[in-house]
């Protein structure tokens, strides 16, 4: 048995990946051709471990293969860009992550792409944002972390990730609800953001679910984002039951180009889907950190109206839009 | 701890995993040579194939790869004079030149052997001080990577060396170039020119191939093919033992410049580009004839390689120790590890120490077959070229789109590809050079983002001197980039009332690097 | 006047009156390491240009001997590639500009004689096919198909 699946490999990495054009077994009009699937960050990151992670099966649901490329940049708004500049067939799909795609357009004056440029198609993926200090820390609870800020304000450095975007605004809404005064200082990715935070070269960071879950012997996670206790952070409360009404996170999905036919969305909205409600799939998500979900188009269109109206309300009070 | 070792040995001798590792390994030199393809894409294109297998075998197979990149990427950098990766591009210093006296099949025979030094030194130093080392890339602050690119650009000095002025003119135009997009800290779009895929920034591939390779190819036009047949490649008997002989007889060099690869493979972020050149300078300085580098030599080559491929073991550092990657490479792999079930950290020591095990290992053998490989063919590399010039040509052209073009499947890529190459060929007529020019596209944005976290955390803590200047390790960093801007000067001030006239007339006429 | 001083000067100078009119309106945390190496081009852009003036070596784009007709066609040639890829593709364009460079580089004699363009047309037929089925098949890069064959 082991044999097999060796000599299969071998055979597989013999060709480094050439295609298989696995024929489709059944003559549907869609999909026919191999579909794109652009993954608007830097290979290794999370956006595209989670594709890797569903192209096997996305092969296997929908009879042809999935090619993954990158079009990393600007924070994603390169892999947006290019994919509203495809055309609308169904055979392009990237990575939709959420709060980017909302912020992006409205911050830059031309980010190259519009919120209402990309069709989403589901949401599979929930990273809630926590907030963090190190184990040696004299901060123990949010309460005294929030005490510490007030007494002196700009003292505490956070490190996030990028500006205008999730960390960012957690960072500012954290601000305005607890009527503090913090430093943010942003990195260009979460990589940075943990080592430099890990190093103690910031005092607090709003991190990643997931990351704060691989280093949790190290630190204290003081509140995190999710509506309701965490699965693999059961001791660590949420922001809404400290008294701060937010609910900071990272969503990713699958968005196509505008205009794409209803019945290939629906084609591909439901292979996502499986996959997402795949219990093998969910569980390991959850050991690393995150919240599997299964949004379809529709939710996953009235989530983002939603989190849309936020987004502007935050910026507006601030002053920056 | 031996146990583990000993299965990892029975694995890693198994048929099937040994075929593994060579696959990968020969897959992992293609990509490396061809510039725009980067060992981290394959390594991604790969990652769900190992679904399929077995964790070490997926592990090893991975490690192949990525080990044969870094043997790869010096194969065009000596024979084009384009590095395959950015880890090559000191490669091209004395490569090229070696290439150009007919001596291409010593320079990547020079190439094996360091690569072998450096990855047999680097996988020692994994397996071995893992633990303790790891805590050093976590001391890596903003104000210490705003020095480290401090002292990166430095090396301006010894890679410009006729002159120093424009060298480092030419350094200001990277970092000014490195700027090009979204600002990393405030947000702001700049120097984009409206165009919405600017926003990414320039691509350091997307340079390093208009700066390297359009020049070379319009200067090789220029020469013209007569005289560009006459430096052809020579095949000499005993070429192979020759070389290795000289390369032995520097064991201090290779195993400094090892020991430089694995300590810039451990801070995160920095990786083969900037381990490699800073091996080259410090080669250089220490060496007894410095003004040897540039023009062809070995030690030159044997530097660079040695440190680019103890990168990639000192970059598993951290991020088998404590989930941080080392570099982007890493950071696929560490996705493949938590994509099997294994979190790094003590875990990976306990639980799984045969699996990790296994993979370190993999790296010992994978270098050695590297080795073999990549000197068995250095007989036939060399030969490419001989292919006539009008042939050449038109393939290295091919190249040099398809390979913009595949980075992000993007054609603006290849139109900026193209404007670069217009302009470095501009430069080089006006005495500048691509190397300092892509030293400052590399560290521009280390010494950005440095710089302005620095601020932040210095204007919280309330004093932004302290946290520049108050620290043991930028206060290092400061007197290393101190003394490393000062050395060429010096040296160049003692050298120059003898040279004076030959290198006037050198810099008139240099149309090489 | 003109040496390779001088004009460097000038270019370096006019790089930094661009960037600085762009930089004047950044934010200060994203135009802060701006001005620093606008500041040190400049000042590099000002010594350079002293030096030039005391220098009197004109400056030379061609050396003695140099196929300059050649290079300016492989420029050309180049830049009408980089504008034919989004219409004809890649493989037809790669196809026909490789065969076109490899005619240009050959020896006179062969670039007048049938077996000459025979040759080139197989050589920049037989290159683009050897790497297009490398990258689009091996390497998995989807390549243009261009608008006129898709």
């Amino acid at each position: 048995m082991w044999r097999v699946k060796t000599i299969g490999a071998l055979l597989l990495g013999l060709l480094l990946g050439l295609a298989v054009f696995s024929p489709a077994l059944w003559a549907a009009d869609y999909p026919k051709k191999p579909i794109t699937y652009i993954i608007p960050f830097n290979p290794g990151g999370q956006s595209d471990l989670e594709a890797r992670r569903q192209q096997p099966l996305l092969e296997k649901i929908l009879g042809v293969s999935v090619v993954i490329t990158y079009k990393a940049g600007g924070g994603g708004s390169v892999g947006w860009t290019e994919l509203v500049n495809s055309p609308p067939d169904g055979y392009t799909i990237a990575g939709n992550n959420i709060p980017h795609i909302i912020l992006q357009p409205l911050q830059r004056e031309n980010a190259g792409y519009q919120t209402a440029d990309l069709e989403p198609v589901a949401l599979f993926q929930t990273t809630p944002i926590g907030l963090a200090v190190l184990k040696s820390a004299p901060f123990k609870t949010l309460g005294e972390f929030i005490a510490y800020a007030k007494e002196n304000p700009g003292a505490i450095t956070v490190a996030g990730s990028g500006t205008y975007t999730g960390h960012h605004l957690a960072y500012l809404q954290f601000q305005k609800l607890t009527n503090t005064k913090l430093t943010y200082v942003p990195f260009t990715g979460a990589a940075p953001q943990v080592t430099a935070f890990l190093g103690g070269h910031t005092m607090a960071i709003f991190g990643n679910s997931n990351d704060l879950v691989q280093h949790k012997d190290r630190i204290r996670i003081l509140a995190i984002g999710s509506e309701e206790r965490f699965a693999a952070l059961p001791e660590v409360p949420t922001f809404k039951e400290l008294g701060l009404d937010m609910t900071p996170s990272i969503d990713r999905g699958v968005c196509v180009p505008t205009g794409t036919p209803p019945e290939r969305i629906k084609v591909l909205e439901k292979a996502f889907l499986t996959i997402a409600k795949d219990p093998e799939i969910q569980e390991k998500m959850i050991s690393q950190g995150f919240v599997p979900k299964a949004l379809g188009a529709e939710e996953f269109r009235a989530y983002i109206a939603r989190k849309t109206d936020e987004y502007i309300e935050i910026l507006k009070e601030l002053g920056i839009e | 701890m031996l146990e583990n070792f000993l299965f990892a040995v029975s694995q890693i001798l198994s048929p099937a995993n040994l075929l593994l590792l060579i696959t990968g390994g020969i897959g992992g030199i293609i990509v490396g040579c061809l510039p725009g393809l980067t060992a981290t894409m394959a390594l991604a294109l790969l990652v769900p194939f190992t679904f399929t297998m077995e964790a070490t075998s997926g592990l090893i197979m991975l490690g192949g790869l990525y080990v044969g990149a870094m043997f790869g990427d010096a194969i065009p950098a000596t024979l084009i004079n384009t590095p395959g990766t950015p880890s090559a591009i000191a490669t091209t210093f004395d490569g090229y030149p070696l290439a150009k006296k007919g001596l291409a099949q010593q320079a990547l025979i020079t190439n094996a052997f360091s690569s072998l030094c450096g990855g047999v030194i680097g996988t020692i130093v994994l397996l071995t001080l893992s633990p303790p080392l790891s805590e050093l890339g976590l001391k890596f602050g903003p104000p210490e990577y705003f020095w480290m690119a401090i002292f990166g650009l430095t090396i301006i000095g010894t890679l410009a060396s006729d002159s120093i002025l424009k060298g480092f003119t030419a350094g200001a135009l990277g970092l000014l170039l490195s700027t090009v997009g979204i600002s990393p800290i405030a947000g702001d779009v700049r120097f984009t020119l409206g165009l919405p895929s600017l926003q990414a920034g320039i691509d350091l591939m997307v340079a390093l191939i208009g700066f390297f390779c359009i020049p070379q190819i319009l200067e090789m036009v220029e020469t013209g093919a007569k005289e560009y047949h006459i430096l052809q490649y020579r095949s000499e008997r005993g070429i192979f033992w020759k070389t290795i002989r000289e390369l032995v007889a520097k064991p201090v060099l290779l195993i400094r410049s090892a020991l430089i690869g694995v300590g810039i493979g451990i801070i995160p972020g920095a990786g083969g580009n900037i381990a490699s050149l800073v091996s080259y300078n410090e080669a250089v300085r220490w060496s007894k004839h410095p003004e040897e580098f540039g023009k062809g030599t070995l030690e030159g080559i044997a530097a660079t390689e040695s440190a680019n491929c103890s990168v990639v073991q000192g970059s598993l550092i951290p991020m088998l120790t404590l989930g941080i990657p080392g570099s982007p490479a890493a950071a696929v792999i560490l996705g493949a590890l938590l994509l099997h079930g294994m979190r790094p950290g003590r875990e990976l020591y306990t639980t799984f120490g045969d699996i990790t095990h296994t993979f370190i290992l993999s790296f010992f053998l994978g270098v050695v077959v590297m080795f073999i490989l990549t000197s068995l063919g250095s007989k036939y590399f060399a030969r490419m070229i001989s292919v006539p010039f009008q042939y050449l040509v038109p393939a290295i052209v091919f190249l040099s789109i398809i390979g913009s073009y595949a980075i992000r499947n993007n054609l603006l890529d290849v139109t900026i590809m193209f404007l670069f190459g217009l302009g470095g060929y501009l430069l080089r007529k006006l005495g500048f050079h691509s190397g300092p020019l892509v030293l400052g596209l590399i560290m521009g944005p280390f010494a950005e983002q440095g710089l302005v976290q620095s601020l932040l955390i210095g204007k919280a803590s309330g004093s932004v001197l302290k946290v520049m200047f108050g620290r043991p390790l930028s206060l290092v960093l400061i007197v290393l980039s101190i003394i490393s801007i000062l050395w060429p000067i010096v040296s160049a001030w003692r050298t120059r009332s003898v040279k004076e006239k030959k290198k006037e007339e050198e810099e008139y006429n240099s149309v090489e690097l | 006047m003109w040496n390779s001083d001088t004009i460097s000067a000038l270019l370096v100078l006019g790089i930094t009156v661009f960037g600085y009119l762009e930089a004047k309106n950044f934010s200060y945390y994203g135009g802060v390491f701006v001005s620093w190496v606008l500041l040190i081009l400049f000042i590099l852009g000002v010594v350079l240009l002293a030096k030039g003036l005391f220098q009197h070596k004109p400056f030379k784009f061609w050396k003695e001997g140099a196929h300059s007709w050649q290079v300016a066609g492989v420029v050309v040639i180049l830049a009408g590639y980089i504008l034919l890829i989004p219409w004809a593709g890649f493989l037809v364009s790669s196809a026909v500009v490789l065969s076109l460079l490899c005619l240009l580089l050959s020896p006179p004699a062969r670039r007048r004689s049938w077996r000459g363009w025979l040759v080139s047309l197989s050589v920049g037929v037989s290159i683009t096919l050897l790497f297009y089925v490398i990258f689009k098949y091996g390497l998995l890069v989807p390549l243009p198909p261009g608008v006129l064959f898709s």
